[in-house]
This record gives structure tokens, sequence and C-alpha cells, in this order.
């Protein structure tokens, strides 16, 4: 269990981010009180605004001093800060085995899974993780308990890569899944039909969820540093193609880029965060960096 | 047929090398790089958009490749391609050869493959056999005389091959430089785009190195019109060849009175010593002598036949030498007119009652030395004398030579007379003495030159004191008169004493006029000319004793014997004649009528030319090609008349072969090839005939290529990835 905490919590990256407050921009339903604001107005202590009155409302809520001012019924709104339930979502496929310079997109993306468990555990969030590669073959409902992360970690320890992604299938599923919003991150590589992925997310959103993307991928998917002839044996199936490198080399990078700018316009367009990661990049910084405009959106 | 030839066929094998890009492409495929990768859908994406491309691009750059090593092995070929105006049929441009056949004698050596002659007209018709339709040739002889046999250029190669094979060796020399300039003649006036020169020859060393200024000259002036090819004929070194290379007689006129000398030179031209050779005279076709003998190697020997006619008249023989390779010069011919006496007649100027005390007795006692006890008819010569004053001068036709002794003049009849007989053959010997009238001999005899006489009489010179003397100097051995004489009896000679003669001036310069011996004075003591087809000698003194001891001097006989031998054989026709040479004589009055015919050696006969000369009637013959006797018949009849000996020049018998470096080195340039013994004339001439080298354009092809494949793999290569 020492060597998972290890392998997974690296103290620098953990450090510079427990230093920020991973916020949710939208306010989730909660039971927990957090750092999120809650949707549901009036049985909060915390003012929030005034509203025009509608036949249907309480006339408790009626604040008598703005009709003495402006002769007009106007109620009071407020909030609550609630807990935030968040769902990490990892992608455990074949896919995910590859790494060009030592570790892989998927221990990449674990370590990334159980920094950001780490976080919102800390901040007295509810934290839930599922595993998935063709199907979910992980499924840890959201607790906050500290105990619940080495749950996660343990979890994250055991996943083992399917042959196939199948995001469509299994992002469907999830958005049925999950009753209540919350917060849902998803991480992987996105090698699968990008509108198919993104239909899916539109599932998510469709049930009121904040979705944030993390798009892992290694620095030579997006560079492809080959000049000479090889064989690509592929992660998922027995896909082998024998190819000239230099000569595949200005069509892959397109393509490449074709997808993940239509994935991130795609994710902007559906108001899901879009968080491009490689591999060789500090994991800490991009994180930091990321949680610090998100905090800017608040 | 292919309109492209190479130089170097062998050298295209390296054309399979076009399969190493192929191969090396395949290998190259073979090995590759294993990689694990995720993004598969976006590599397969691309490599379905480029693959169609990418193997247009690797097909071209491999067709390139492999062309460009197509190209190296066929630039390296020396590629050939015919020009336009060639004929389709042999896929070259058309040709105009000449053939040069060398039908020198020396070409009839015997190999053990048959003559040179034969290897040389079967090399000719190998070189025929690669002409074709389109072509054309002309044919030149290269015999005692050029001979175009085909001079304007044909198109029947069937009827060049057919003359070639009729073609025979001559008898005589080799006259190459005028075939080459023959040759010359007809390359310029030639429109073809090949133009091939082939000379058929045995090589001989010789004959190259006695005409090399001229034949270097023409070689140089047809090799920049055209391909030269210089075969060499036979086969082996073929040096080996005796020869009877000269044959003469001691004395032009040949009696039945004193036998006669025959020398012959006999040389050995080969590496061998010759060793137990026979060479035997034969006379009227009858074997009279012979002698035995060695030759070394490399040298001559001389061997002389000691032979006495029994009958007057015209006679033919021969000498021939054991037989070797070289047959036409084993035999040397010869003609004699023998006669049974020479008849000479001494004109007394001054004639005396007494013995020995005019000129006439000397001179007629030198001729008779025996006196009359052997009768006229033992007698080499006999004498007549005449006196001056009685002198007719009719009926000197009898007469071989006449004599002038100390003549003061001859009246106008008789000078007419003496000056036909001498013009017709005859010779005159005048003795001018103290009774010579220089002022006759000057306007008479002399004419301003135009005369009978050699040189002019000036004045009479005398010693100055008792005890002086003038003798004889500057003998000259060159005249055929003296040329005979041994040094003693030159020494005997110069012991002749003189004490007074005429001063006479001699013109050196007329070639018809020579000076045998000068006076210790510087004037003329013996003086000559020809006239007409006789001769004159002049001696500036009488033959008496008044100004000389020369009557009683031992050498006053032998001196005047070889005087009336010499001015005999200007009433010789001559009868030894050389190959090519033409024979001609003068007919006597009965042979006027008679229509003359000559039978050659080969048995032809032919009918000679009669023309009307100052002389007389004369006889002519130029159809002297073949050597041997040819034989002058005259009406019906059977009966020979007179014999004439052709025989050809030796120069062909020494048949030692130029070496191929300095036959090589005879023509400027690379345009002479010397084509070997053994050598392969296909090769040789299909290595220069094919038609005009493509190979620079092939390169700068190559180039070009190999630039494009350069760029192309530039460009398709590292470039894109």
């Amino acid at each position: 269990m020492a060597e998972t905490f290890k392998k997974y919590l690296d103290p620098k990256t953990l450090s510079r981010v427990s230093a920020l407050e991973l916020k949710a921009r939208q306010v989730v339903e909660g039971i927990v009180t957090g750092l999120h604001k809650s949707p549901y107005h009036g049985i909060s202590v915390e003012f929030a605004e005034h509203r025009e009155y509608v036949p249907g409302d309480e006339i408790k809520h009626i604040d008598w001093r703005v009709y003495g001012r402006s002769d007009r019924f106007f109620v009071k709104q407020y909030e609550a800060e609630t807990n935030l339930r968040a769902y990490i979502i990892l992608d455990t496929s074949e896919s995910m085995l590859y790494g060009s310079k030592g570790s892989t997109k998927l221990e990449y993306a674990s370590f990334l899974a159980s920094a950001l468990a780490f976080l919102l555990l800390q901040q007295r969030d509810s934290v839930g993780f599922i595993g998935f590669d063709s199907k979910i073959n992980s499924y840890i409902p959201p607790r906050n308990s500290p105990r619940h992360f080495r749950l996660i970690l343990k979890e994250l320890e055991q996943a083992s890569s399917g042959p196939k992604t199948n995001l469509e299938e299994v992002f469907h599923d999830l958005a049925e899944r999950i009753k209540k919003r919350g917060l849902v991150i998803v991480i992987s590589d996105f090698f699968y039909d990008v509108e198919k992925t993104l239909l899916s997310l539109q599932h998510f959103r469709h049930k009121k969820h904040e979705v944030v993307v993390f798009h892992v991928l290694d620095r030579s998917e997006l560079t492809f540093p080959f000049d000479e002839m090889t064989l690509f044996k592929g992660f998922e199936g027995n896909e082998e193609i024998l190819a000239e490198s230099w000569s595949v080399k200005k069509g892959y990078l397109k393509a490449m880029e074709n997808f993940i700018k239509r994935l991130k316009t795609g994710c902007m367009g559906k108001r899901v965060d879009y968080v491009p990661l490689v591999t060789d990049e500090p994991l800490d910084l991009k994180l930091s960096k990321y949680l610090a405009a998100r905090t800017g959106k608040r | 047929m292919s309109l492209i030839s190479f130089s170097n066929p062998s050298l295209l094998y390296f054309a399979l090398l076009a399969a190493l890009p192929v191969i090396i492409h395949l290998l190259f495929r073979r090995r590759f790089k294993v990689v694990r990768w995720a993004a598969m859908e976006f590599l397969a994406a691309s490599r379905e958009k480029t693959r169609k491309l990418m193997r247009l691009k690797h097909l071209l750059l491999l067709i390139l490749r492999c062309l460009i090593l197509v190209l190296i092995a066929v630039a390296l070929s020396q590629p050939l391609i015919k020009t336009p105006g060639l004929s389709l049929f042999k896929g070259r441009p058309s040709v105009y050869a000449v053939i040069i056949m060398d039908t020198s004698y020396s070409m009839g050596y015997k190999t053990l493959n048959g003559t040179v002659f034969e290897d040389a007209k079967k090399k000719a018709l190998e070189a025929l056999g690669l002409l074709g339709q389109g072509d054309s040739v002309s044919l030149i002889t290269a015999g005692w005389k050029a001979k175009a046999v085909i001079n304007e250029p044909s198109y029947q190669i069937g009827t060049a091959k057919r003359e070639i094979e009729r073609l025979a060796v001559s008898a005589s020399g080799n006259d190459l430089a005028g075939a080459l300039q023959a040759a010359a003649g007809l390359l310029k006036n030639s429109k073809e785009n090949i133009k091939e020169v082939y000379i058929y020859t045995d090589c001989q060393s010789l004959v190259f190195k006695e005409k090399e200024a001229e034949i270097r000259r023409n070689l140089a002036g047809i090799s920049a019109l055209a391909r030269v090819y210089l075969v060499q004929a036979g086969s082996g070194p073929a040096t080996e060849n005796i020869a009877v290379e000269s044959l003469a007689f001691s004395r032009e006129a040949v009696d039945t009175v004193l036998p006669v000398r025959i020398d012959c030179k006999l040389s050995n031209f080969g590496n061998a010593d010759a060793t137990d050779l026979v060479a035997g005279l034969y006379i009227d076709d009858k074997a009279k002598d012979s002698k035995r003998l060695s030759i070394r190697a490399k040298k001559s020997e001389n061997v002389s036949f000691f032979f006495r006619f029994s009958d007057s008249g015209p006679h033919q023989g021969y000498v021939q030498i054991s037989d070797d390779p070289l047959a036409i010069d084993n035999r040397r011919y010869f003609s004699v007119n023998v006669r049974d006496n020479i008849r000479v007649l001494v004109i007394d100027g001054k004639p005396s009652e007494k013995p020995f005390e005019n000129a006439g007795d000397y001179l007629v006692s030198a001729f008779s030395p025996f006196g009359s006890a052997d009768g006229p008819a033992k007698q080499a010569i006999i004498p007549d004398t005449e006196n001056l004053y009685s002198f007719s001068a009719q009926g000197l036709g009898k007469y071989d030579v006449l004599i002038l002794s100390n003549a003061a003049s001859l009246n106008g009849k008789s000078l007419e007379q003496v000056e036909n007989f001498v013009r017709k053959g005859k010779g005159l010997i005048v003795f001018a003495g103290d009774l010579a009238e220089s002022r006759f001999y000057n306007e008479k005899l002399f004419k301003e030159k135009s005369g009978l006489l050699p040189a002019q009489l000036n004045r009479i010179e005398t010693v100055k004191s008792a005890g002086d003397r003038f003798f004889l100097e500057g003998i000259s051995k060159d005249h055929p008169v003296l040329a005979g004489f041994n040094e003693a009896q030159i020494k005997e000679l110069k012991k002749i004493n003189f004490t007074s003669h005429w001063g006479l001036t001699a013109d050196a310069a007329d070639p018809s006029v020579s000076v045998l011996a000068y006076f210790n004075d510087g004037k003329p003591a013996i003086a000559g000319k020809r006239y007409g087809r006789g001769e004159v000698l002049l001696f500036p003194c009488g033959a008496d004793r008044l100004w000389s001891d020369l009557p009683v001097r031992n050498m006053f006989l032998p001196l005047l014997y070889e005087c009336v031998y010499y001015l005999c054989e200007g009433s010789e026709t001559k009868r030894n004649l050389k190959v090519g040479d033409s024979l001609s004589r003068l007919l006597s009055f009965s042979e006027f009528s008679e229509s003359p015919r000559i039978v050659a050696p080969d048995k032809k006969i032919m009918a000679p030319r009669t023309g009307v000369i100052p002389e007389g009637k004369e006889l002519s013959f130029d159809n002297t090609g073949l050597p041997g006797i040819y034989e002058l018949v005259f009406g019906g009849s059977e009966t020979v008349s007179d014999f004439f000996a052709v025989n050809p020049e030796t120069v062909e018998s020494n048949t030692e072969k130029a070496g191929k470096d300095y036959l090589a080195g005879l023509a400027p340039g690379d345009k002479l090839t010397i084509v070997g013994e053994d050598s392969d004339i296909r090769q040789i001439v299909g290595k220069f005939r094919k038609g005009i080298g493509i190979w620079r354009n092939v390169l700068v092809l190559l180039l070009c290529l190999m630039a494009a494949e350069s760029i192309l793999a530039l460009f398709y290569g590292k470039r894109e990835a």
C-alpha cells in the first residue's frame, strides 16, 4: 500500500496543487457543505440576490424593505455552500499503454487521477472513480472519507487495460447512472471516433454535470519522430502498418492536428473544459495552471 | 536490324547492374524498425492517402536509378548510331571502300597456305564481304605502275569480287605511292559518309623505305579523307629467298671468235645460309654450264660463266638457281646478238709507203695482232683500210666502227654519210693528229655542239722542253671503256708519253658529252659523245708516234679494243629489258615489207607497232609485263629474227617485312590501322564503321538523369519526413 502511495502521490505535485482550491464552476447539489455553492437558493444563510416575485413564491421570502422603497415585490434569494460530487473517469484501454520516454500515458493519467482525487478529498468533496476500456471495469462511488482515497489508489493500481476503447457506450452508460449533478473528469487519449466522443460528452452535459476533459498524449504522437521504414504495431487489435515514416508523417500530423482541433472545439462548444496534456510535461505545472485558470473563471 | 551498335558490346553486360536498385529496394523493404503505436487510426488514414503517390514516386526513382546504371553500361560500350542517309538495311552509313592490291612479284611468295597474294585476295574478299547494298568500291593495283581496275565507285560488289579474283601477281615492282595518290583522287570525289582504304601488301621493308617520303605524304593525304587499313598479307616471316639479282655480259658485242664472260650476282636475302646452291647457265634452252656455291645469309656472291657462241645470230638464255619460295627471281634471262666478227674501217689521213710511218698501220696491226696466219675468220675484229683521198663513203653499212685517223677534212658527201653512219648506231673514233684542220673540225664536225665531235679543237699544245711530257690523269673508271681496266692497267695508261695534243674544249654540262680522261695540263685527253644511236670518241692526237708513244705502248691494243667494243654497243639493239620497259628495234631493209609479230613468254602472239624515225623504220612494243623471252617473228616464217629478254626489278626480291610500329608511324593521327596477319578484319573494321559515336550524348543524358534522381530523391525523401 505504501508503494501505491509513492507510485501515484507524487509529493511535489500534490504540494503544488493543494495550495489551490479546486472549485467547480457550476454549483452542484451536495450534502456536505464545502467550498462549492449550492444551486438551491433560499435555504442558505448567505444572501445571493433579489428577484421579482412571481406567483407561487413563498410570502416569507418577500423583501419588504425593497417593497417600501420601490413599491414592487421582490423575493430574497440565498446561496448555500455544498460539497462536490466528482467522478474521475480513467481510460485504461491498451492505447493508453503507449509511452515513448519512460512513462506511459496510462501511468501519467493515473498520476493525474490520484492527484485530483486527493485534492478533492482535501476539499471535503466526494470523489468517485471509474476505470474503463470497452466497458466499465471498476466503479467506486463518490465518498469523502480519507479511507476512500486509499480505495481509489488501490483501484488505480489494479487497473488493467482492455483491448479496445468504447468511449461512447461507457459514457452514455455513466451519464445514465450518475443521478446527481457533479463534476465529471474524463482522462483519456480519446483515440476513438471524435464525433461519437463529443456526443457522449454532451450526454453528461445534458445531465447538468460539469465536465473536464484531460486529453493525455505522448510527445511522439504529436511529433511523429520517425524517419525510416517502420512497422507500426497497434495496441488495440492486431493491426500492423509498414510504412516509410517520412512519407506518412505529413498526413499523420495533419490528421492528428485535425483530431485535436475537433475535440477541442467540440468540447468548447459544449462548455466542456478541455485540458491537453503531454506526458513529458510536468504534471504539477500543467495542473496548477489549469486550476489557476479555472479559479479565475469563477 | 538494330540502328544502334556498340564498339565494346561486351561491356553491355554491366547493364545487368540495373537490377541493383531493385534488389536494394527489396532488401530495404525487408529492413525496418518495429514500433508499438497507439495512434494507428491517423497513421492508417495518412498512409491510405499517400500510398498511391508514394508508389508512383518510388517507381519513378527506381526507373531513374535503373536507367542510370543501364546508361553507364551503354556509355562504356561506346554506342554508335546510324546517321541520316544511311541504308536501313545495313544499320550504318554507306561506305566507299578503295581496295589497293599490291601485285608486285614479291606477293607471289609461297607459304604453307598458298602464296601471299592468294592470302591478300582472300582478305580483300573478306573486306568486300563487309560491304552491302548502298556501299561502293574502287579497285587499284599497285604493280609496276598503279592502275585503277575499277575507277569510278562501283555499287556492284559482286563485280569487284570477281575483279579481285581475276587479279594475278605481276612481275614488276611496287608502286604503292602511285596507288595511294590514285586513291586520294577517288576519295576526294566521293560523297559517302564513311570512306575506307584497304591496302593489301606483304609490307616489304625495302619498298616502303625506298619511297618512304612519297608514301608518307600520300598516306597523310588519304588518311585525312578516310580510315586506312594496311592489311599484312601472308603468314610468317616469309623472308627466305635467293635471287639472281643481276646478269651481265663482259662485253656487249659478242662474237663467235672470243668467249664472253657472263657475270651473275646471286643474293641470299634470307636469314639462313644457303649451301650447295646450283646456278646453271642455259642458252637456247640447253644447259651449258653450272656452278655450285654457298651464300651466307644476307650476303651476295658473284658467279661467272665463260662461253663462246659457235653460231652467229640472235641467242637467248638464262641463269637459273635452285627453287625457293619466290620463284620469279630464281631465273634471269638474257638475249644476245652474236656476230661472226666486228668490221672496222680505218680512213687513213696520212698514208705512207713505208710501214708504220702512218697511224693506219698501227691501227690495223692492233686489230690483227696475230698477223694473217690464222686467217680473217679467226679474228674478232676485222679491219679494212682506206685512203682518205680515195674515200667515197660507199659501202659503209657493212662496218661497225669507222676510224678517222689524222684526217685533215672530209668532203661534204662523205661527211653526211659518216653522220648517218653514226646516227644509225655505229661507232666513230677520231684521231685528230697534226694534219687535222681545226677549222673543218670545228665548223663541220663540232658544229657548235650539234655535230659529231664532243669537243672543239683550239690549238696544238706542245711540251715546252724536250724532257717534258704530257700524260693521262683523271681517268674516269665510270665510263664503260675504262671500267674494265684494273689499277695496273690504269698505271700503264698513265705511262703513255705525249709531246703534243690538240687543246680541247668540251662542254661538261652537255649530258651527251663525256670526258674519259684528261691530260696533266687539264685538257681533255679522250672525249665521247652520243650522236643519234651511235657514239663518237675523240682522241686529240694521232695514232702514230709523231706526238706520242701510244701506238707502241702495251695498253694501246686493250684501249683500242675496248673502244671498238664499246662503240659497237650503239649498233646493238637493246635486247635486255626490265618488266614494263618498251622494246624497240630498227628494221633492216629486208624486214620492211614483212609484218612483225611478238611471241610473249606465255606464247601469246602480239603485234608490235612500227614507225618511221630519222634513222629508219622502227619496231616498238610496250606489253612487256611478263618476265621471259619475247620472240620477234616476221611474216609467216617460223624463224625467230630476234630475241628480247625481260627481267623483273630485283628490289622486290628482298622480302624482309617492315615492322608494325614503323608502318603505323607512316601516317599522322590514328587514321591508319595496321591489320596484322592473323587479325580479324571484321572486328577491326566493325569497330570503326558502325556509325557515329553517341557516347557523349549518352553521358550528357546520364548526367541529367543523375541530377534528376538526386533532386527527386531529395524532394521525395528526407524533406518529406
